[in-house]
């Protein structure tokens, strides 16, 4: 998300016309091109009118619904009639007052800048928690501006404060007023958990290196890594398998293949066969966490790590990999890779992957310990397949047999996957792997 | 002698005795009030005050109510002061009985004069001064028969008094025209004679030459009227002081406070040598009879009487009342002329002083310029009063003792005769002495008088540390003269500013202190070149109570900023330091001009604008001006205010020492304001 947003588009709304709500709820969800944007309410009321439906695009500006927000917000018990009562809210009023609700183009106009301005900001939000801890003294001065803006204490609370002593200036309010009160609505709650993560003082010798600033999607994939270590418990199990007969069916029928289906035959539609077929035999791999859910997902849309022309990483999916034959699992990944190649990977590329591939082999590495793609809950590295000699039980016994083997590496949400499951899931896709069958017709 | 003169004089005695007695009779009711009678002493009172003329100016004391009957006040003017009331032609029920002033023309002129015994004597000899200063000048009123002269009466117990001292000094050594009338009863409240004198008062007059002094019984009518007719006569013709020291019996208490009865051991002694008596005997031997004698009395008693039932009903003074005439309205309201005129030079701040003063003494015959070392020898030790008394003569410009009691408080009366003096005490360090006069006669002057005797005067001072100038030579002492109320302040931190507001202190009718930095008067000392300026035109004038915002800034929300207040040298600290710290857009300087009138509107918009406010000065800062003034400004903004008001201003110690790093270590520098801003901005 950048400066450069100027559109929207609906995903869906939360709430209908007509239902009340209650400040803080999710009363829509909005897609730009980057990010999704849960858009809560500024305060407890009814929806009036829905202005676009789920799925129309909307410029930034324009008015998206009418709100109607109720007086006494808090008052819950045997006034619920009064509850209602309350004043109509005209969108294009441009002055509000003390309980007017904001239009939601407000609030997302405001969300946009301030995903912009927290770009610029962020080392003010990111502060070492010392400075970031304010007093909770407030001074005349920024009482009188609170009260102004109905900023409350709470909201005060969390406004970075860079005077002595951490106490929030004049000039520290205003500037948080003016880059749209990024803090409004309660977020969570890390920088004030004592226990929490903390992002150390570094310092940094820039010697005489290169300065090079992170485009948008390598501080997306930074977060995004650092965000997965943080919140999952990673767990790497290895397996390794045989895939003689898989690599000697693929030499023997790729010509006939790429002939008959107009596809070029690679291991991966191989890979993600086997990968969604151990999927279905262990489905609580493929899952999220949701707080105190774990939620297995039906459809099994299997997502494979690509590195861009750029360098940077993405994750095309092929969706309900289950349901398709080889055919189409072909032909689905060549035209995945294909415009990955020439950046053309589209927003639903891109979607909903539940179990990631990541094919290390590719850069000749033997193993790898993958980073989740969250909200996944386990990741399959598949090292390189290299020709070993091994040990391998014939009718005559043990005999030193030229091989073509490769190490599988899963790793796991240990909070939702344990070493049984884990293990077991790898182990069966090993084994799909080695137990090909090297008279499978195309 | 003269029957109708001793008729009128027993008439008056008997006036002011019946009044006596009438006091007593109501005690209850009359003593809500202070209040003091002339019983014993109505003879001399009698005698002095039937001769006086209506250009002449009197002192009267507190126990002078038959003096001013004598004068031809009524019973009912003195009881509307005795009761307080509204109408009280004096001071409106704002001081006590027989506390006069009046400048009524057909009577003795009377400047107001405090309580505080002995204090009269300095502003008697300023009108003596002026008045001889008017003839030497010409100004004085050539239609008028026979020259004015001046009555100061004392008691002697405050002849004991350094300021008596001073005030004898100066009439004997100038000549001056008045008589100071001591009234001896013997007491001083409980302590006698013996305890606290070692002569009486002329005695006293014999160490000061020139000044002429005659002993008379004052309570003998005739003796007393022919003594004083001779030495009135003397005074008008050959223009010299002299001393009357009249003994005189107290035969009441010493005030409605206490009671003779308790600690008095010469009461009957004292009622054997009664005034009344004596005169009433001098009435018979001139041919008055019984009748006529005790129809006087009775007519004075009646008369009392009524007058004491009429003034019982009168007004009393509204809450609303408190608040008129603490000063005289000025003109000089605006600012006025060119300030920085085309082609002037450009002069040091010590010389813009000295040009406004030139100025005004050239136009202004009413100018007068004295004070220590002021004079032609030297001109000043700044030379702020360099060539004026080559320029204007030895009588306009002149040097006084190191007296600087007598230095301001002579001022009243000069400024009661119509004169314009200019005064300078030598170093603000040496304030101390003049401070009683400028606080008890000075400052209150207009107040008590009900605005009939506002004081119009400046007196100069230099003050401030300007390098190694030690204890007393570097004092700041601007708050305890911000504690007077009744006089203007003003602390310019460059020239113009000086001459506009010297200016504009001249044609004031109240009373102006102008406190001028010895650091700034020829922008020696480093960081000061601002206070050197473009001369401004003769007719500049800058009124007081106008701030100067001298460094003005947009208000701005996501910048911390901040006002400084503050004035004289404090300014340069000011500014030099938000110049230093390039923050000339973060800071607003304010540079106050005058601390009274303080201009508190646009102080406070400042600092509703700029969200944080410090306040510098060179004074210690525990209990200043600096530290009352951030106080108001803290209650003023309250809701505006991002950080406490602070300020900053020596350290809290007794003394400026000399040595120039403790010097250093004591004032604040420019560093030092930096060093604060930096802290205040960070808050």
């Amino acid at each position: 998300m950048g400066e450069s947003i100027t559109e929207g588009t609906i995903i869906n709304w939360l709430i209908n016309e007509g239902d009340s709500f209650n400040e803080g709820d999710i009363i829509l969800e909005v897609a730009t091109d980057k990010v999704d944007n849960e858009v809560p309410a500024p305060a407890s009321g009814t929806l009036i009118k829905t202005m676009f439906q789920a799925k129309d695009v909307v410029p930034v500006g324009e008015v998206l619904a009418i709100l109607e927000v109720s007086k006494e917000v808090k008052t819950k018990t045997d006034k619920v009639e009064k509850v209602v009562s309350s004043s109509k809210f005209d969108t294009h009023s441009s002055e509000k007052k003390s309980s007017e609700p904001e239009t939601f183009n407000q609030i997302l106009s405001k969300k946009f800048h301030y995903g912009n301005i927290s770009e610029t900001q962020s080392k003010h939000i990111q502060l070492p928690a010392a400075k970031q801890k304010n007093s909770t003294f407030y001074s005349p001065l920024i009482k009188s501006i609170a009260k102004e803006h109905h900023i409350s204490f709470e909201e005060l609370a969390r406004i970075p404060a860079f005077g002595n002593n951490g106490r929030l200036r004049k000039s520290d309010l205003q500037k948080y007023i003016e880059i749209g009160r990024p803090f409004k609505f309660v977020q969570p709650n890390i920088m004030h958990d004592p226990t929490a993560y903390r992002i150390p003082q570094l310092n940094f010798d820039k010697g005489k290196g290169k300065v090079i600033e992170m485009d948008r999607m390598r501080q997306m994939i930074a977060d995004h890594m650092v965000y997965s270590k943080h919140t999952s418990p990673h767990v790497t199990a290895y397996v390794e398998a045989d895939l003689t007969n898989m690599v000697n069916w693929r030499n023997a029928n790729k010509v006939a293949f790429e002939k008959k289906y107009g596809e070029r035959l690679t291991f991966t539609p191989l890979f993600v066969e086997a990968v969604a077929k151990a999927v279905k035999d262990y489905p609580n791999i493929n899952a999220s966490v949701d707080g105190n859910n774990i939620i297995v997902k039906e459809d099994i849309n299997i997502g494979i790590a690509t590195a861009l022309p750029s360098g940077n990483l993405i994750v095309p999916v092929v969706k309900n990999a289950d349901t398709k034959d080889l055919k189409q699992l072909a032909a689905n990944v060549n035209e995945l890779a294909n415009k990955a190649r020439e950046n053309k990977l589209a927003g639903d590329d891109i979607k909903g992957s539940t179990f990631t591939i990541s094919n290390v082999g590719t850069f000749g590495s033997v193993m790898g310990t993958p980073i989740i793609n969250q909200p996944e809950v386990a990741i399959l590295a598949l090292g390189i397949i290299k020709k070993r000699p091994e040990v391998i039980t014939t009718e005559k016994g043990d005999e030193i047999a030229i091989r073509s083997m490769m190490y599988l590496s899963l790793s796991f949400d240990h909070r939702v996957v344990d070493g049984f499951l884990g293990g077991s899931f790898v182990r069966r896709v090993a084994d799909y792997f080695e137990q090909f069958d090297v008279d499978r017709k195309i | 002698m003269n029957k109708e003169i001793l008729k009128k004089g027993f008439l008056n005695l008997c006036t002011a005795k019946s009044m006596a007695e009438l006091y007593e009779a109501n005690f209850k009711q009359v003593s809500k009030y202070v209040h003091a009678t002339s019983r014993g002493h109505e003879a001399i009172q009698t005698a002095i005050g039937m001769q006086l003329l209506p250009q002449d100016y009197a002192f009267p004391y507190y126990r002078d109510d038959a003096m001013l009957l004598s004068f031809g006040l009524q019973p009912y003017d003195l009881m509307l002061q005795l009761l307080a009331k509204k109408d009280d032609p004096f001071s409106g029920g704002r001081t006590y009985y027989s506390h006069p002033s009046l400048k009524d023309d057909d009577k003795p002129k009377i400047p107001h004069q405090s309580s505080a015994t002995g204090m009269q004597a300095i502003p008697a000899t300023g009108v003596a001064m002026g008045m001889q200063y008017k003839e030497l000048q010409g100004l004085d009123d050539k239609t008028l028969k026979d020259l004015p002269l001046v009555v100061c009466s004392l008691g002697d117990a405050s002849v004991t008094e350094g300021e008596i001292a001073e005030a004898f000094q100066m009439a004997a050594l100038k000549q001056m025209p008045i008589i100071f009338l001591v009234q001896d009863n013997g007491w001083d409240i409980s302590a006698n004679a013996a305890e606290t004198r070692a002569q009486n008062a002329f005695e006293y007059a014999r160490g000061f030459n020139g000044l002429e002094a005659i002993s008379i019984d004052g309570a003998n009518f005739i003796e007393s009227y022919e003594a004083v007719e001779k030495v009135i006569k003397t005074i008008r013709k050959e223009r010299r002081p002299f001393l009357i020291h009249a003994k005189v019996p107290l035969l009441n208490h010493h005030t409605s406070g206490v009671r003779m009865e308790w600690y008095r051991d010469d009461l009957d002694e004292a009622r054997s040598r009664d005034p009344y008596p004596v005169l009433k005997k001098q009435l018979k031997d001139n041919g008055f009879s019984s009748e006529e004698i005790l129809s006087i009395e009775n007519s004075a008693k009646a008369k009392v009487q009524s007058d004491f039932e009429k003034a019982l009903k009168a007004e009393d003074p509204k809450p609303e009342d408190l608040f008129t005439n603490d000063f005289a309205p000025t003109l000089i309201t605006e600012e006025k002329g060119e300030r920085s005129p085309k082609g002037a030079d450009k002069v040091v701040m010590v010389d813009c002083a000295l040009f406004a003063v030139e100025e005004l003494m050239k136009k202004h015959k009413e100018c007068l310029l004295y004070g220590q070392d002021v004079g032609g020898r030297l001109g000043g030790v700044f030379r702020e009063a360099a060539t004026l008394a080559q320029k204007f003569g030895d009588d306009r410009v002149f040097n006084t003792p190191i007296q600087e009691a007598f230095i301001v408080g002579s001022t009243v009366g000069m400024s009661a005769v119509g004169l314009k003096p200019i005064v300078e005490v030598q170093f603000a360090d040496y304030i101390w002495p003049g401070l009683n006069q400028l606080f008890t006669e000075v400052s209150r002057s207009c107040y008590l008088s009900n605005g009939k005797w506002p004081v119009s005067m400046i007196l100069r001072v230099p003050i401030g540390a300007y390098g190694s100038g030690g204890p007393y030579h570097s004092s700041s002492v601007e708050s305890v003269l911000t504690n007077i109320r009744g006089i203007k302040i003003a602390y310019p931190s460059n020239g113009a500013d000086l001459k506009g507001l010297m200016k504009a202190a001249y044609y004031d009718p109240n009373p102006v202190v102008i406190l001028e930095h010895k650091g700034l008067y020829w922008s020696k000392v480093k960081g000061t070149q601002g206070a050197t300026s473009v001369e401004p035109d003769e007719d500049y004038v800058l009124p007081f109570g106008k701030a100067w915002v001298l460094q003005e800034i947009w208000k701005q929300e996501n910048v911390e900023t901040l006002t400084i207040v503050t004035y004289g040298m404090g300014v340069h600290w000011a500014m030099n330091a938000s110049e230093e710290l390039g923050m000339k857009d973060q800071i607003e300087v304010i540079d106050l001009r005058t601390l009274f009138p303080l201009d508190e509107e646009t102080i406070m918009k400042s600092v509703k604008k700029t969200g944080k406010c410090l306040v510098v000065t060179e004074e210690p800062s525990n209990n200043s001006f600096a530290r009352a003034l951030a106080g108001k400004i803290q209650e003023e903004c309250f809701k505006f205010l991002d950080a406490p008001v602070m300020t900053i201003g020596s350290e809290n110690m007794p003394a400026i020492p000399l040595n120039s790093t403790l010097e250093e270590t004591m004032i604040p520098s420019t560093e030092k304001v930096k060093k604060k801003i930096e802290n205040l901005l960070n808050y």
